[in-house]
């Protein structure tokens, strides 16, 4: 280990704790340590100058807030008594949203467990600012808790990785497909907990009418956050479009006609993009004769399909490219609810509808099935796996 | 009635006024694009994706901008053809790194003896109609494969036509003949060489290797030699070194003071854009460029920095007369270089950056 660890920069934490941290006792769900060290973090998230500059880390730090982890240990109340952590979370958290690593360490941090977290190597101001603000923390309010939070970086160094799996009673990899099969070259001990946030994608279901009735202008807003905001290429951004219901023509007029405005006011589109979303278009039509491309300018761009092909979601594309297809009937779309399938944002009131399609037909995939806007919300079910759950053990009885 | 290629080809390469070019070029181009519908169907498929009809541009009335374009990165993911399968002569793919994908380029017999008469049309212009002793900066493994080509190889291949003696400078290990190039040299002493290499070849395994040669204490002597090289200058700007640095350090280490860089692609061999005495790139009557902004495809004005869309009247065998490349550049001006050349001349930038895009997915698996 020593050779190892030496080859490791802690941003929070050291090496002694890190050695020290199977050893630790686990704490119980939503203890109340976990809660009073994330009320510190929020209250000075919420009021630093530095971190308003970045909406995600005050996206994380409300999400913290006292108020709402109260509230959701309510939700979690008849587990409390008998749930305590599985012991050490090893995270490995993605290098293209800064914030997801004091999400996974705040799932983990809740459920009980002592965590140890690779940041990615790529460095952003996000990240240090949490982690100097999570040091403030425990240095002033939380000591408590300092043994329980390592965070890290180190190059890409197999050795490392091995040891880290080697101690860990959990570990969550998140940054896609090719990640998880790197990461998972390094052998974890036999009781640990393995869990993969592999690539998916989503798609969005839209009652025409329903949309008609709402707010163009707050609609828009919404479906931006889902989408551009994070380039369309978290798994929860949806690529693909179905439209539903009546005045469906109408309706996509408004809906992109609302968008593009706001698309073009804000959203920085890098010049490769522009190529890229041609070269979509050009696969796919090469291939599908009837496709149609709909075109405002490169910031926007829409594929009209005439079918729902087998090999849809191979064309998907981001920043601002969307495939679209009309139906009446929503069957139509239970082909891509397959294993990939995230979840499906929606306008209207089909949430319902939605769900006993999903259940009835026990389609693999569709982990969540959430408003418009609501995409990237932070939550506690993630891929279709209650975490706080998850990530702690229960002592039954009979 | 439009001119065949026979004709236009035997206009002056640098020499046509621009509306008459423009005129020239979009019938041909027209006409392309016309054809590869007809007989290439993923290519109509696409066109009519793009909502593009030919019947919206009257013959009499086409305007050159209008021509459709696909995205140069299709040849790398697919497989276009104009011609049927046993037309093909020869499969020609780019010179990829290893674990990237290439291009595939078919060509038949016509469009490929196109591309060799319209290069010898273009290069003629700056190096004279005379054949000159060749000193080919590569190694002879590199044309091994004639069914096969590597843009390195048809490279190689096609400027050979412009050698009378030729020698091969490297072996297949990349190593530097010293000795075959001192004996060439001597044998060619007082007469005008020409020396043929891809950008990066001629930096890594020659330059350098005549460097060594140099601090050895000989200096072979190409003052008489006119370089002319291509390929690209990525490799080269991740070293820092730049178009004055390559050229004074090869200046320095070996005399040689004329080299001409040219800017061309295995998607559209033949119409190369070669560099002029005052470093400008240009568009000959036969080709041309198109800089684009990538907000929405509109055409830049002169200076302005765009996406490069590229245009020749060779690509019959494939869809490839009217390509949008990732390269970026900058419209110079049109007919007034101060060379004295017509056309369009540019500067090329490089490759587009592949922006860092937010979302999920990968991260370690990538090297960060």
């Amino acid at each position: 280990m020593q050779q190892e660890t030496q080859k490791i920069e802690y941003l929070i934490g050291s090496e002694k704790m890190l050695a020290d941290m199977p050893l630790l006792p686990s704490l119980p769900i939503f203890s109340d340590l976990a809660l009073s060290f994330l009320e510190g973090l929020s209250k000075r998230l919420l009021h630093s100058k530095e971190a308003k500059a970045y909406g995600d880390v005050v996206a994380y730090g409300f999400w913290v807030r006292r108020a709402y982890m109260g509230k959701v240990r309510k939700r979690y109340a008849g587990e409390a008594e008998r749930r305590l952590g599985r012991g050490v979370a090893f995270h490995i958290a993605p290098s293209n949203i800064p914030v997801q690593f004091a999400v996974s360490l705040t799932y983990a941090l809740l459920a009980g467990n002592a965590s140890v977290v690779r940041v990615s190597g790529k460095e952003f101001p996000q990240v240090d600012i949490i982690c100097e603000t999570i040091s403030t923390v425990i240095r002033e309010e939380c000591p408590d808790v300092a043994p329980y939070i390592c965070v890290v970086r180190y190059g890409h160094d197999d050795l490392v990785t091995q040891k880290l799996s080697a101690i860990c009673d959990i570990r969550m990899i998140w940054g896609g497909d090719r990640t998880i099969e790197a990461i998972r070259r390094a052998q974890v001990g036999p009781r640990c907990l393995d869990l993969g946030f592999a690539d998916r994608y989503s798609l969005a279901v839209f009652d025409a009418e329903a949309y008609l009735e709402m707010d163009r202008a707050t609609v828009a807003h919404a479906f931006y956050n889902d989408t551009y905001y994070v380039d369309q290429n978290a798994c929860s951004s949806p690529r693909l479009i179905v439209w539903t219901g009546n005045r469906i023509a109408e309706a996509q007029e408004a809906f992109w006609g609302a968008l593009a405005p706001l698309v073009a006011e804000r959203y920085e589109m890098s010049d490769i993009a522009a190529s890229e979303k041609l070269l979509h278009t050009t696969l796919c039509a090469a291939k599908h004769p009837g496709v149609r491309e709909i075109k405002h300018d490169n910031l926007v761009v829409r594929l009209e399909l005439p079918e729902i092909y087998a090999d849809v979601m191979a064309y998907e594309g981001n920043c601002g490219y969307f495939l679209e297809y009309s139906t009446r009937d929503l069957q139509e779309i239970l082909p891509l609810l397959r294993k990939k399938c995230q979840t499906i944002t929606y306008l209207g009131t089909l949430a319902e509808r939605l769900r006993a399609m999903v259940v009835e037909h026990g389609v693999r995939g569709v982990d969540r099935i959430v408003p418009v806007g609501r995409g990237m919300d932070m939550v506690f079910v993630w891929d279709g796996i209650d975490l706080p759950l998850a990530l702690s053990r229960i002592v039954s009885d009979v | 009635m439009n001119m065949t290629y026979e004709e236009i080809l035997s206009l002056p390469p640098f020499g046509v006024d621009k509306e008459d070019k423009r005129r020239i070029l979009a019938e041909g181009l027209l006409e392309l694009t016309k054809h590869h519908m007809a007989v290439c169907n993923p290519y109509r498929n696409v066109l009519k994706a793009l909502g593009w009809q030919a019947a919206h541009m009257r013959d009499d009335n086409c305007r050159l901008e209008e021509i459709p374009f696909l995205p140069v990165r299709i040849f790398k993911e697919m497989e276009l053809k104009s011609v049927p399968s046993e037309d093909v002569f020869k499969l020609m793919t780019s010179s990829g790194t290893s674990g990237q994908s290439v291009s595939r380029i078919f060509l038949d017999k016509g469009t490929s003896a196109a591309q060799q008469k319209t290069l010898v049309r273009i290069v003629s212009d700056f190096m004279g109609s005379a054949r000159l002793p060749m000193v080919i900066v590569d190694c002879p493994s590199v044309v091994k494969n004639r069914a096969m080509f590597s843009a390195r190889g048809a490279g190689v291949l096609g400027f050979s036509i412009f050698g009378r003696k030729k020698i091969y400078a490297l072996d297949n290990d990349m190593r530097l003949d010293v000795e075959g190039l001192r004996a060439f040299l001597q044998e060619h002493q007082g007469e005008k060489i020409l020396l043929f290499g891809f950008t990066f070849m001629v930096w890594q395994y020659f330059y350098k290797a005549l460097r060594e040669v140099a601090a050895k204490g000989e200096r072979l002597d190409l003052s008489n030699a006119l370089l002319i090289h291509g390929g690209g200058w990525k490799k080269l700007t991740q070293e820092a070194v730049s178009t004055e640095k390559f050229k004074n350090a090869l200046r320095e280490v070996c005399g040689l003071n004329q080299v001409a860089d040219y800017y061309g692609m295995a998607e559209q061999t033949g119409c190369v854009y070669m560099e002029c005495e005052k470093g400008h790139l240009h568009a000959s009557t036969y080709s041309d460029v198109i800089m684009r902004r990538a907000k929405d495809f509109s055409v830049c004005n002169v200076g302005e920095k765009g996406m490069i869309q590229v245009l020749s009247l060779l690509p019959r065998s494939y869809p490839g007369h009217s390509l949008l490349t990732e390269d970026e550049g900058v419209l110079l001006g049109i007919d007034d270089c101060p060379c004295g050349r017509k056309g369009k001349y540019f500067k090329v930038l490089g490759r587009m950056k592949h922006a860092e895009i937010r979302g999920c997915s990968d991260t370690y698996a990538s090297g960060i």
